[in-house]
């Protein structure tokens, strides 16, 4: 029988303030287009992160991530092994923050609010935040990013990278499913930027 | 007389865009008088005799504020109110130039506002409400607001700076945050057990993570809906009327402006009459609008936020005819379609609007059948309307703001009273 992947979706309920988890969603429907299967699987005070194919730290607002932090202290830490580890992660805008503090043992500091739309590398994403970080950083094998919401649906060949990087499929294998919402994906982000 | 050339340039202003383009100049004459005579917004506002009733929140303001005035009005009272797509600062100075003498003078004896969550804030600085209502907190305009919490603390600044009774929702708790910071006398609105444990959809209110607090009595509530049929509680007196909208939502707008009026008109208030007045009451335009196109009844959605998104989805018919699904430029950041459950949405037949790719993607992704995805708009809107009739239900648009200002102005509604009930 074909493995069935595993994805975490950390605390959806307190880090999807910005559709964040949509990202696993299109990991998920991406592979399930290519004939391989993944499941998404709400987790909170989690005891065995290394159990998931992939773990999602999304963003939450202030006070949800004071309640998460209270329920659950060593949250960022055991999601840092996990990126020590060469495990597949993705951290989002708050969840960046905290995570590459916690790599980094330094603090990151913040600056002038921006609400924009940028392109670093041909990633195109929204960027609501005051933190001072590069826009998308890889380690390993973790994305960490300050644009929110479903980056990887507006670009499809950085969540393939994901994919391949992970070894879950071969994702040279195309259909209309996956050339249809590339176009739109690529519509998108081009849109982003007109006036 | 300050205000005179002011009001003046506006009034040509207005002239002038209804000129050359019908329907539209509702923008324009407001934001150059702001910039002319940046105060007389504030002077207009302090001159009613009964003072100024806010109601803002994140949604349901349009609703709430429509029956409150219809109710008001019935009871023969003169009211001064803003048009639903004028709620922001700038709209008011609009109101004001087109309803106002050349002095700044707006006709009523009481003003009954909605007011955008942030600009209300910034109003109420200046002209302290009589009275205020503060509908809920739900996730909405994150690139604007960045946080709901910060939403709930202006929220919080129009509830400490009104003058008399604040009304809240029993049923969200962050107005019961904001009604523990106040001293006002504090009246709550709210859905019975029933209602909350038969919804459609659950009302998720943005939520606080802070400890909760325990719900308060209710003076009005919402007792039991059917259907379009509601049984309320206002002050231990029941009354039953339909509601111009499907949905818990609008339930909850019409227990809201039954208590904001019996606060307005104390001893006056009419129960039977306002039960009345709102079993008559068309919806506001785009809620849940049904017109007659082509000979045809279609259905117009209005959906702004994920909340109203999610609670008009989940609120649909069970019989739907084609679906034209259009997100316009007012959709600045397009991620928060993708909080939404869209398992109500079997299929579109049209996407489109500015921000079509990102409403297609989010819908492909969610197993929506798509059958058109269109750029352009009005191509689209010629295409849709021009669909033969369904074998069941109606036609229905959902969409955005923008798409909606775009497409009344294009197929000629430019009345925004021109709504019947469906």
């Amino acid at each position: 029988m074909a493995k069935i992947f595993k994805f975490a979706a950390l605390y959806p309920k307190h880090l999807d303030l910005n559709g964040d988890h949509g990202n696993l969603l299109v990991l998920q429907k991406r592979l399930a287009w290519r004939g391989v299967s993944a499941d998404i699987v709400s987790v909170t005070k989690p005891t065995d992160l290394e159990q998931f194919d992939f773990v999602l730290l999304g963003h939450g607002s202030r006070d949800a991530w004071a309640e998460v932090l209270r329920i659950d202290p060593e949250l960022i830490s055991k999601v840092g092994k996990l990126v020590r580890a060469s495990k597949s992660v993705m951290a989002i805008s708050s969840g960046y923050e905290l995570l590459i503090e916690e790599l980094e043992s330094s603090s990151v500091s913040h600056a002038n609010h921006v609400s924009e739309f940028r392109v670093v590398d041909k990633v195109v994403g929204y960027v609501n935040s005051d933190l001072v970080l590069p826009e998308i950083q890889q380690l390993n094998q973790t994305v960490m990013t300050l644009f929110h919401g479903p980056v990887l649906a507006k670009n499809p060949e950085l969540a393939d990278q994901v994919i391949s990087k992970a070894g879950w499929c071969d994702v040279v294998i195309r259909n209309l499913e996956i050339d249809s919402v590339n176009e739109l994906a690529s519509a998108s982000r081009r849109i982003a930027f007109e006036d | 007389m300050f205000y005179l050339p002011a009001l003046l340039i506006g009034r040509l202003i207005r002239f002038a865009v209804r000129f050359v383009r019908p329907g539209g100049g509702s923008a324009l004459p407001g934001l150059v008088v702001s910039k002319l005579a940046p105060n007389l917004v504030y002077k207009s506002l302090n001159s009613f005799k009964d003072g100024l009733v806010v109601i803002t929140g994140t949604a349901g303001k349009s609703t709430t504020t429509k029956m409150v005035v219809a109710v008001v009005r019935a009871h023969g009272k003169e009211v001064f109110t803003n048009p639903s797509t004028a709620n922001i600062q700038q709209g008011f100075f609009s109101t004001i130039v087109r309803h106002g003498d050349l002095f700044g003078k707006v006709p009523g004896s009481i003003a009954i506002l909605e007011m955008d969550e942030g600009h209300a804030a910034r109003i109420v600085s200046k002209v302290k409400p009589i009275t205020s209502v503060i509908l809920n907190v739900f996730e909405d305009q994150l690139d604007r607001f960045i946080d709901p919490a910060l939403v709930r603390e202006k929220l919080a600044q129009v509830a400490k700076a009104t003058e008399g009774t604040v009304i809240l929702n029993a049923d969200d708790q962050n107005c019961l945050q904001i009604a523990s910071s106040l001293d006002n006398p504090i009246q709550y609105f709210g859905l019975s057990e029933k209602v909350t444990q038969s919804s459609a959809s659950h009302m998720d209110y943005a939520q606080t993570f802070l400890a909760a607090i325990a719900k308060p009595t209710a003076q009005s509530i919402a007792l039991d809906l059917d259907g379009l049929n509601l049984e309320v509680e206002i002050s231990k007196e029941r009354t039953s009327f339909t509601l111009p909208s499907r949905g818990t939502h609008f339930a909850l707008d019409a227990v809201a402006a039954m208590a904001c009026a019996k606060q307005i008109l104390g001893h006056e208030f009419d129960l039977e009459l306002a039960a009345a007045v709102l079993n008559e009451l068309p919806p506001v335009f785009s809620r849940g609008e049904v017109r007659n196109i082509n000979g045809e009844a279609c259905e117009f959605i209005l959906v702004q936020n994920p909340i109203s998104m999610q609670l008009n989805l989940d609120n649909l018919p069970k019989h739907l005819g084609q679906v034209m699904f259009a997100i316009g430029r007012d959709v600045h950041d397009p991620s928060w379609m993708w909080t939404v459950d869209y398992s109500a949405l079997k299929n579109v037949h049209t996407v489109t609007g500015f921000n079509y790719a990102d409403a297609a993607l989010v819908l492909s992704y969610n197993d929506v059948g798509i059958e058109v995805i269109e750029p352009e708009y009005h191509d689209a809107i010629d295409s849709f309307f021009a669909l033969p009739a369904p074998a069941e239900g109606m036609k229905t648009v959902i969409y955005s703001a923008d798409a909606m200002r775009r497409l009344r102005r294009y197929m000629g509604f430019t009345d925004p009273e021109d709504v019947e009930r469906g």
